[in-house]
């Protein structure tokens, strides 16, 4: 569990996700849980999965599970350090409820988050107290938008872009697509200027620049959401569906990449 | 991981213009005209008929050939991918029933030297960059003075495919490759976030179920 911290050689490459930048500035932002290294830093993965399998063409459970990330990167993945922390049964996927079902397992992360809990280190013969950090999450990109409250589907589908996606709405193959790479290149690229090789006009536009945390929370905090069936009605539409139940961790709203 | 498995998914659709599958069409022909692009391209209609004029990225049947034909003679360790060569149909000349582990596969290694001596050397080029990026990506070891290369790299081969490769082709998916290194910058590792290791998992679980009218109970 301290390999992170004692075990491993350190010579400035990226190595492991302890390397990284979001697990140096939770460090630095809470220094009470970054002291101690055998503190857990999780990551919860969630997709679905169809248990009858040729029985049943449209039944899907989402097993929610959960990494540690304080083992060394050739063990954290592998499917004994895996846990099945809980199971969304049901013969229809959650979609935009999902929030719903984890809320117990949100309300563990909340507890091993505030006080933590006892614990005896069987190696070393005593008690001590541990803790616990959700990472990050990972799923595909549907579970994404349902997990994160926003919508990805339509002309603002990319949640990093946000209000800012580029998209062309094709006539003839209607379909929405994404193209104008082109506000991504650095100012005085040459590609910027040319014409008939692209879209037909010079781009001037900067690449936007992506949300943090808290002005994603400040956007979702506002949004209303009943959960379940309700009629439908023609209210405002807006490309955040809910504030997702992750916001209710405290340190959430504090890193960068989220899902 | 499905970031690659759907850019790699649509790239080979398109190149072996594979029914329901490719991105290009009547309909992306008329699209390039309506932005008014590339209008050698246009579709001239003769009599009943309409003629699509080739595109860059569109292979004659012999092309096609030699594509599928090396992939077929491809022989890979075992463990490391399914067998290419019962993917590979030369009737209909298409790959069928690719896993997404295959898929990886075809995009970090077998991809750039199927296609060698078949594309106008440019489209070659960002095919063959476009796996190289992912290889970048997908390593155990990153260096992070190296990931701002890695990034123009990403938005260059992106402006690219968009000068060869029809509107239709950037969906969603093809448009996330540009906010890939961000993350890796941000949150470490690919290999460490992706879904290989969770659909796996998931697959062990399917097994444990004996018992259709109880599967919870069953896995637990």
């Amino acid at each position: 569990m301290r390999w992170h911290s004692n075990g491993r050689k350190c010579d400035g490459l990226l190595q492991h996700a302890a390397d990284s930048p979001q697990w140096k500035k939770i460090d630095s932002l809470y220094l009470e849980f970054g002291s101690d290294r055998i503190n857990l830093r999780l990551g919860l993965a969630t997709d679905g999965m169809n248990l009858y399998g040729n029985l049943s063409s449209k039944h899907s459970s989402w097993p929610v599970l959960l990494i540690i990330y304080n083992l060394s990167y050739w063990l954290c993945m592998k499917k004994k350090y895996i846990m099945l922390s809980m199971m969304i049964s049901g013969p229809r996927q959650p979609g935009n409820d999902i929030d719903v079902y984890p809320s117990p397992l949100i309300e563990d992360l909340r507890l091993l988050w505030d006080e933590g809990i006892e614990v005896f280190n069987a190696y070393e013969k005593v008690n001590f107290n541990l803790r616990v950090l959700l990472l990050c999450t990972i799923n595909n990109f549907p579970a994404y938008g349902n997990l994160s409250g926003y919508c990805v589907k339509g002309h603002r589908a990319c949640l990093i872009c946000e209000e800012n996606t580029s998209y062309h709405k094709l006539k003839h193959g209607r379909k929405t697509c994404y193209i104008v790479h082109r506000r991504f290149l650095k100012r005085n690229h040459p590609y910027l200027r040319l014409k008939k090789a692209f879209n037909g006009c010079q781009e001037d536009r900067t690449a936007p620049p992506p949300l943090t945390g808290e002005e994603v929370y400040n956007r979702v905090c506002q949004v209303e959401v009943t959960y379940g069936k309700t009629l439908k009605h023609s209210g405002v539409k807006n490309i955040w569906k809910k504030k997702s139940i992750f916001f209710e961790l405290p340190y959430w709203s504090k890193l960068d990449i989220r899902h | 991981m499905h970031v690659e498995k759907n850019v790699c998914d649509s790239i080979i659709g398109t190149l072996l213009n594979i029914k329901g599958k490719k991105k290009d069409g009547i309909n992306a022909h008329k699209d390039l005209v309506e932005m008014g692009v590339r209008l050698e391209l246009q579709p001239q209609p003769h009599g009943k008929r309409t003629y699509l004029p080739p595109a860059c990225h569109t292979l004659t049947k012999f092309e096609k050939i030699s594509f599928c034909g090396c992939l077929r003679g491809v022989k890979v360790p075992q463990g490391y991918s399914s067998n290419i060569k019962s993917l590979v149909s030369m009737e209909d000349l298409k790959l069928m029933g690719l896993k997404s582990r295959d898929y990886h596969v075809l995009m970090q290694d077998l991809l750039p030297v199927a296609i060698h001596g078949i594309f106008p050397k440019n489209v070659r080029q960002v095919i063959t960059r476009l796996c190289l990026f992912f290889n970048a990506i997908c390593r155990k070891v990153i260096d992070p003075t190296r990931l701002d290369e890695l990034e123009n790299e990403a938005i260059i081969l992106l402006c690219q495919l968009e000068m060869y490769f029809p509107p239709s082709f950037f969906d969603i998916m093809v448009h996330l490759i540009v906010h890939l290194v961000r993350e890796i910058r941000i949150c470490g590792f690919v290999f460490l976030r992706w879904m290989y290791p969770i659909e796996r998992c998931m697959k062990i679980f399917e097994r444990y179920v004996k018992n259709p009218y109880r599967p919870k109970t069953s896995i637990v």
